[in-house]
């Protein structure tokens, strides 16, 4: 049984629908991560499922218990859920010192005195907060407040721990740290935890499953590869990396296997796709390649693409290179170690070959297959 | 399906208490303000009880237009109210030609140049405005007042032997002035915040352009802050419209009649109908200024630009200009500070009026027993038994008015707050501000006239402390529900929510989290209600009888009985409890209301 189901969940705000028929079961200790651009549901979800929103329609159901039925009339308050909550501005109570903040839960559920001050003692310990009880919120830097947050909800030992943007409103260095301590304390505790950013780099860390939305949509559930290498749409393909992947417009010349296609930019060749599936003769196509997947060559080899370098931008472990194609130009952007890119100089000649990726149907956007993966593309 | 629906209404109204009393508050609004106005409005359509007096076979309620032709176009409607209007207009235009350009001007003085004494000047020029209209005017017939109109000479009169004009002590050059010098902290306040609001890099632009002080003054400070000096305008023109007591302390000893004592007099008189003409029409003048105003802050919104953490002003160098430019804020203190505050004092200490020497000097009337020769035999004011309930009075009356009006602002702007974008929030919002458009002395007579009767369940008012409180709570809740509404805005609503996640229900929350949060807000909020509530009077003046007399009541009625001492000694107490209350709203971090 699944220690979350949310099934055909609706939330509409008036005439906007945030939530829009959401399906998704989550195991057991599983970590899921709610990703997508702003506006796209994943914070409503989150919070329906905190019981801070009342969705429209649908169930939502922990283990066996059902929190939310509109055909049963049932919903259980927040507070009865067993859930903890972080909030994407930690929400600390800028009135209550650091002990107490993290003791509100204990003190709410009416444990001895002497047995809270050593549970929370405990935690504050676990999350390298010892010696700021007595402060106030705003006496602390950031990344302590988020751990008071953290402090705040585990305390409780809730089953189910959920995550709204913990993480953005901290620096760059820090947000790495955090994620560590994070994925960390997920393997220690093992609660079910609903995580939701729009930072794919956070979602590709931490999840066991990433649940891309968008428009209130579900687009695509999978783990942190499937969706990176196999995304089931265009959406997904396009939103998931950065810099952003590459689409290249190409219609079917041979069915294969392997297919072959006529990319529009350079219509002098058609190139053969590593896949052991087929795609029908004369179909347009978008071919997806990752700016990772796109390889940089001097001299020219067969099936590559003439193009000229426009920009580099080298990052010190890596390096993006801007190019266009030649004749119909159309904008190419590659990454790799930076010592591959160093010689180029921008306005040079190039050749480009694309290794592996996906072929999406131009009209519905859908994922016709994956090549030049080592499993065949038959994924 | 549809129970089921139902109930989740009713289930999701149980866990937002908000809507709940939102509802309550929209009824409330609807019966103290709306049903008021309404009312009125109406019976400015209807004859009064006094209509067959002066129409044949007219009965009290019958449909006509008689008040509304008197008024407007009638055989008295020169004197009754074209004089008035004009009078009305005239002061509310002078008196801001007074107050706008000075308080601009010590606005730009203070923040832009290297004047000295800038923090005392910051918090001394804003003292015509903390302390009650009247007080300056007060002041100025203790200088000015002549014999003919009743009571004793002033300072003018045994410096110099005779009487000034009566043109000088009365009437519309002491009322414009007076007024004037109690509007200029207004425009002061508001083009100070203007001023260190405009960056100082679009000035630099300009000066790197080669363009001169006053060039740069002219063509970029000046048209950043026109918006804002347009609001100050408008909003000084219309409570320049609507105020009563200054007005009725000048005007009223020779009969020099504006709008606000017309309305005043006619409901004095019980001529109700003409009352409610009378004032619909200042009520309609004084809604064109705000529709006006509202207008001026869309375009202040346009001029907003752009600025990260502005870079700082260098203070203009006054040169030659310092010594005068520091000696006119220095009169402006003396002549309309300290002279008035002192004026009104010394007063208090005569035993014999307009007679200025240390022999006339008496506490007769702050703790004297009683002499049949001083004052009708009343004893001082803190043997007054009378004067000490008018004190308690006004005490209970602002204290009673200042936690209502808290609380209800806390709960309308958490109402506010957190159902922001619905229409319930918009027309609690809306609602709650109206009063704002209706002047106090029009407020009054409007609450006199519904509440003088008695309504189903509810007793007839007129005459009880409960009245005066519901009148200024009503009238004061533009201001409780501003600050109530930003008060909330201050509390993110995942404070809240964090709260829930813990199981707290809404009274827990409201207890645990809102309340310690708001805490500051809703004290700076009490103590401003509590000083504007204890200087008021022209809200008040129509509504009060012997028993619920206040400070501010006694003052005009010994005013125009002729016990001077006795009524500038409370006008002290008033002055120096406003003044102590403002202080401690600065030093809570409050501000002052508008």
């Amino acid at each position: 049984m699944p220690d979350i189901r949310i099934d055909n969940l609706t939330k509409r705000f008036g005439e906007v629908t945030a939530v829009n028929r959401l399906a998704l079961d989550i195991a057991h200790g599983e970590f899921v991560t709610l990703l997508g651009p702003s506006g796209c549901g994943k914070t409503t979800t989150l919070r329906c499922l905190a019981g801070l929103e009342e969705p429209n329609e649908g169930e939502l159901w922990f283990g066996d218990r059902c929190v939310f039925s509109d055909r049963k009339g049932v919903f259980i308050s927040p507070g009865a859920r067993g859930i903890g909550l972080v909030f994407q501005n930690y929400a600390l109570w800028p009135h209550m010192t650091v002990f107490y903040n993290v003791a509100f839960g204990l003190r709410k559920k009416g444990l001895p005195k002497a047995e809270i001050r050593r549970r929370v003692t405990e935690i504050l310990e676990l999350l390298g907060l010892q010696g700021y009880e007595d402060r106030y919120p705003s006496e602390l830097s950031g990344g302590q407040q988020q751990r008071v947050a953290l402090a705040r909800m585990i305390v409780t030992e809730p089953q189910i721990l959920l995550f709204d943007e913990p993480l953005s409103n901290l620096d760059a260095k820090l947000r790495m740290t955090l994620r560590a301590e994070l994925k960390h304390l997920h393997s220690q505790i093992g609660a079910t935890t609903v995580y939701v950013t729009h930072d794919q780099v956070e979602a590709l860390t931490l999840s066991t499953r990433i649940a891309v939305m968008n428009q209130g949509v579900l687009q695509q559930v999978g783990t942190p590869a499937e969706v990176y290498h196999h995304p089931e749409n265009l959406f997904v393909a396009e939103f998931m990396g950065n810099p952003s992947a590459n689409l290249i417009p190409a219609t079917v010349t041979e069915e294969g296997p392997p297919p072959k296609v006529m990319l529009k930019p350079y219509p002098k060749m058609p190139i053969a796709l590593q896949a052991r599936a087929t795609l029908p003769q004369g179909k347009e196509v978008i071919v997806n390649v990752r700016p990772e997947d796109v390889e940089i060559k001097a001299i020219p080899t067969s099936e590559a693409i003439p193009a000229v370098l426009t920009a580099t931008l080298p990052t010190g472990s890596e390096c993006v290179s801007y190019l266009k194609t030649k004749g119909e130009a159309l904008e190419i952007v590659t990454k790799g170690p930076e010592e591959m890119h160093r010689p180029l100089r921008p306005g040079q000649e190039v050749w480009l070959v694309l290794k592996r990726g996906n072929v999406f149907d131009e009209e519905t956007g859908k994922r016709l297959l994956s090549f030049g993966f080592a499993d065949g593309g038959t994924n | 399906m549809n129970s089921s629906r139902a109930f989740q209404r009713l289930r999701r109204l149980l866990r937002r208490p908000e809507r709940a009393w939102g509802l309550a508050l929209i009824v409330g609004l609807i019966v103290f303000v709306v049903i008021p106005v309404a009312y009125m409005a109406l019976h400015s359509f209807m004859f009064d009880s006094l209509g067959p007096r002066y129409v044949r076979g007219a009965q009290p309620g019958d449909w006509t237009l008689f008040y509304w032709t008197r008024v407007l176009t009638g055989s008295l409607s020169r004197a009754i109210f074209w004089e008035p209007f004009s009078h009305s207009l005239i002061i509310a235009i002078l008196m801001s030609a007074i107050a706008i350009p000075l308080g601009s001007l010590f606005a730009w003085l203070v923040v832009r140049t290297d004047i000295p004494l800038k923090g005392l000047f910051n918090s001394v020029l804003i003292i015509p405005y903390i302390v009650p209209s009247w007080t300056i005017g007060l002041a100025w017939l203790t200088v000015f007042k002549a014999e003919r109109f009743g009571g004793q000479p002033g300072l003018f009169h045994s410096l110099f032997g005779v009487d000034p004009p009566a043109w000088v002590g009365y009437g519309l050059l002491p009322i414009v002035i007076s007024l004037g010098a109690h509007y200029v902290p207004y425009s002061f306040i508001l083009l100070r915040g203007a001023l260190a609001s405009v960056d100082a890099r679009l000035e630099e632009s300009a000066e790197i352009l080669g363009a001169k002080r006053m060039e740069i003054l002219r063509k970029i400070t000046f048209p950043l802050v026109l918006p804002a000096l347009g609001s100050a305008f408008v909003l000084t023109f219309g409570k320049g419209l609507g105020e009563f007591a200054c007005q009725a302390f000048l005007g009223l000893p020779i009969r020099y009649y504006t709008l606000s004592t017309r309305v005043y007099s006619a409901f004095e008189h019980r001529q109700h109908g003409q009352g409610y003409v009378l004032t619909m029409i200042l009520i309609l003048m004084t809604t064109l200024t705000v529709l006006a105003n509202q207008k001026l802050i869309g375009a202040r919104k346009k001029f907003t630009t752009i600025s990260g953490k502005g870079a700082r002003h260098k203070p203009v160098k006054l040169g030659a200009w310092r010594i005068p430019a520091t000696g006119l804020l220095l009169a402006f203190v003396l002549a309309f500070v300290v002279a008035p505050i002192g004026l009104i004092a010394w007063e208090t200490f005569m035993r014999y009026e307009g007679q200025y020497s240390l022999s006339n000097f008496t506490l007769h009337y702050w703790v004297g027993r009683g002499d049949p020769m001083l004052a009708d035999g009343q004893p001082g004011i803190f043997r007054s038994s009378f004067i000490l309930g008018a004190i308690k009075n006004s005490v209970l009356l602002a204290g009673a008015t200042a936690l209502a009006s808290g609380v209800i602002g806390i709960l309308l702007g958490y109402a506010v707050v957190r159902a922001r974008g619905t229409w319930l929030s918009r027309t609690i919002e809306f609602l709650s501000f109206t009063p704002y458009m209706i002047p106090g002395i029009a407020f009054g007579g409007i609450y006199l006239s519904i509440f003088a009767r008695k309504w189903g369940p509810l007793p007839a008012l007129y005459g009880t402390f409960a009245l005066l409180a519901i009148t200024c709570v009503a009238k004061y809740l533009p201001y409780s529900s501003s600050s109530g509404i930003s008060a909330m805005h201050q509390i993110d609503p995942t404070l809240e929510e964090a709260a829930e996640i813990h199981g707290e229900g809404w009274l827990g929350r409201f207890r645990k989290v809102i309340l310690p949060l708001a805490k500051g807000g809703f004290l700076s909020a009490f103590l401003l209600t509590f000083i504007t509530t204890m200087r008021v009077l022209d809200l008040i003046v129509l509504l009060v009888t012997p028993q619920t007399r206040t400070m501010t009541s006694i003052i005009f009625r010994y005013q125009q009985q002729g016990y001077t001492q006795h009524a500038y000694g409370i006008m002290l107490l008033i002055v120096g409890i406003t003044l102590a209350g403002h202080y401690l709203v600065r030093r809570l971090g409050g501000r002052i209301q508008f």
